[in-house]
């Protein structure tokens, strides 16, 4: 272990040389790691954030049962109780006729003209009833559309299952195509490092004779990998940082509409840009692995 | 120090490189093998870094015996046997120093140690004012002995010398022999020298093995060389 340590200098001043010495492959493999994590990067945002505002529209998503106008106010209670026996129903508030048309005539788009209807209310009282998930919303509507004395249940119905499902997907395919992007890049540093490899065959044969093992032989070779990760994370991790900061503050917060509020930078950009290193990291590694487990065997 | 008891080694090809070979090198000391191109010299060099193990018989160098030496392990063995090439295979973009301090930095040696060792070798090749030269600075003299310094660097107890004067002229090989007796002497290194110059062989008596079709022909501790054209 202390000679693992120990040989890092060795390794690292190595890594830089190869570097150096095969200076256009290794800043193709640099540029090649960029690009994905700038992709990474900005898939990332959009999947932490539609991830927020997914969680954000659920939680937000209640069912509003418009009761018939012929329920007798005694037998609210009752409707209540039924209502919250429905499975997934976390809360269910009541709200009176009177107070559905103040909403109305409250919203800004309105611009007062509810409110001739002050003295002969036509508007049904309501029960808003919150479900635990947003999947199960649809299953409770029809739940409360057998109950006798309700008249209708509405929720954001479509469109939002939609928004949701679209969400989905722009998670499901922005991750394989992260995916086959991050094999590209390993691809490359693999192709690097095989290039250094073979430039460097005379010094690994001489390596050979004199009683390097395998593992000394190797290192350099992966510290390299490495070190291409981390190079090429630098200006995205400068992007999150600076990029995303920007962004929020110029949206001031929110996308489009208070409904969709964005993460704030702090500490999202610093956990996005630990993954981003990572992430580097890892590509290159296994990128240098991969050449070096292949060109580097030894048999006798 | 070097064993040979019975020993075969037959290639895929169905070459039959070494065949029955048995021979003892003792410790300290200085043995040629002469013989013509295919009549094993290099197998048996392979046999002795580990790099071919025979397929029947034991090998046993420095007290390993080669052919059932874990495949890990070889190159810890490696380190005992110290390799000279006739083309000196001196890395090009290092420096004399570098290229001998190379030798100790693959096998993990300190920066102290490997100055302080690097300065002894040079010193024994008698390439002290050469260290900061690169190797197309030097003459086919000096870049062989710049060689046989960097194959010495870490104590080898054996050091094979693949034809080392091939390529040099007789002043210069005899400089070269000259070293290899030195080291022979002062470092008390082991040292088996293969080679086709018959003058050398004459003029720097020593134990002379002659090998032929894979078997050893002649074993003369006196030495002299024999011609099998």
């Amino acid at each position: 272990m202390i000679r693992v340590i120990k040989s890092i200098p060795y390794n690292i001043k190595k890594a830089w040389k190869s570097i150096i010495r095969n200076l256009g492959a290794s800043v193709s493999s640099v540029f090649a790691v960029t690009i994905t994590l700038i992709l990474i990067m900005l898939f990332a945002v959009a999947a932490f954030n539609v991830s927020s505002f997914t969680k954000n529209i659920e939680t937000h998503i209640q069912v509003l049962a418009r009761v018939d106008a012929i329920v007798e106010e005694s037998q609210i209670p009752e409707l209540e109780a039924q209502l919250k026996a429905i499975d997934h129903v976390v809360d269910v508030r009541y709200s009176s006729a009177s107070e559905q048309l103040d909403l109305l005539i409250q919203d800004e788009k309105s611009k007062g003209k509810y409110n001739s209807f002050k003295n002969s209310n036509p508007l049904p009282a309501a029960f808003y009833v919150d479900a635990d998930q947003g999947k199960n919303v649809a299953n409770i509507k029809k739940q409360i559309l057998k109950i006798d004395g309700i008249m209708d249940a509405n929720y954001g119905g479509d469109s939002v299952n939609t928004m949701i499902k679209g969400f989905n997907s722009i998670r499901l395919y922005g991750g394989v195509f992260i995916g086959a992007l991050s094999f590209l890049a390993m691809f490359l540093i693999s192709n690097t490092i095989k290039i250094n490899i073979h430039n460097r065959r005379e010094e690994i044969a001489i390596m050979r004779n004199v009683g390097a093992s395998n593992g000394f032989i190797k290192a350099p070779f992966l510290f390299e990998g490495i070190f291409i990760g981390i190079f090429g994370s630098i200006i995205p991790i400068l992007l999150t940082i600076f990029g995303y900061g920007f962004v929020y503050d110029a949206l001031g917060g929110n996308l489009l509409t208070s409904m969709f509020k964005l993460l704030p930078p702090i500490p999202f950009v610093l956990y996005l840009s630990g993954i981003l290193l990572v992430i580097g990291i890892l590509v290159g590694f296994i990128g240098s692995l991969l050449a070096v487990n292949k060109n580097l065997k030894w048999k006798r | 120090m070097i064993d040979f008891v019975g020993v075969s080694k037959t290639y895929p090809n169905g070459v039959h490189a070494i065949k029955n070979m048995t021979l003892h090198i003792a410790e300290g000391e200085f043995v040629y093998l002469i013989g013509p191109t295919g009549s094993g010299k290099s197998t048996f060099i392979k046999l002795i870094d580990g790099e071919e193990v025979p397929d029947q018989g034991t090998v046993t160098v420095v007290n390993t015996n080669v052919g059932k030496l874990k495949f890990k392990k070889v190159p810890y063995y490696r380190r005992n046997i110290g390799v000279v090439f006739q083309d000196f295979r001196l890395l090009p973009n290092l420096t004399v120093f570098e290229n001998i301090a190379f030798a100790m930095e693959a096998i993990g040696e300190n920066k102290h140690d490997i100055r302080k060792r690097v300065r002894e070798v040079l010193q024994l090749v008698d390439l002290e004012d050469k260290g900061r030269c690169f190797p197309r600075e030097l003459s086919g003299g000096q870049q062989q002995r710049a060689t046989i310094g960097r194959a010495i660097a870490n104590r080898p107890k054996v050091l094979v010398a693949d034809e080392p004067t091939g390529n040099l002229d007789p002043e210069k090989s005899s400089e070269i022999m000259r070293l290899l007796e030195r080291i022979n002497e002062e470092e008390k290194t082991t040292i088996v020298m293969v080679t086709h110059d018959q003058q050398l062989v004459d003029t720097f008596k020593k134990r002379t093995i002659a090998l032929e079709e894979g078997y050893i022909v002649a074993d003369m501790m006196k030495g002299g060389y024999i011609n099998h054209e």
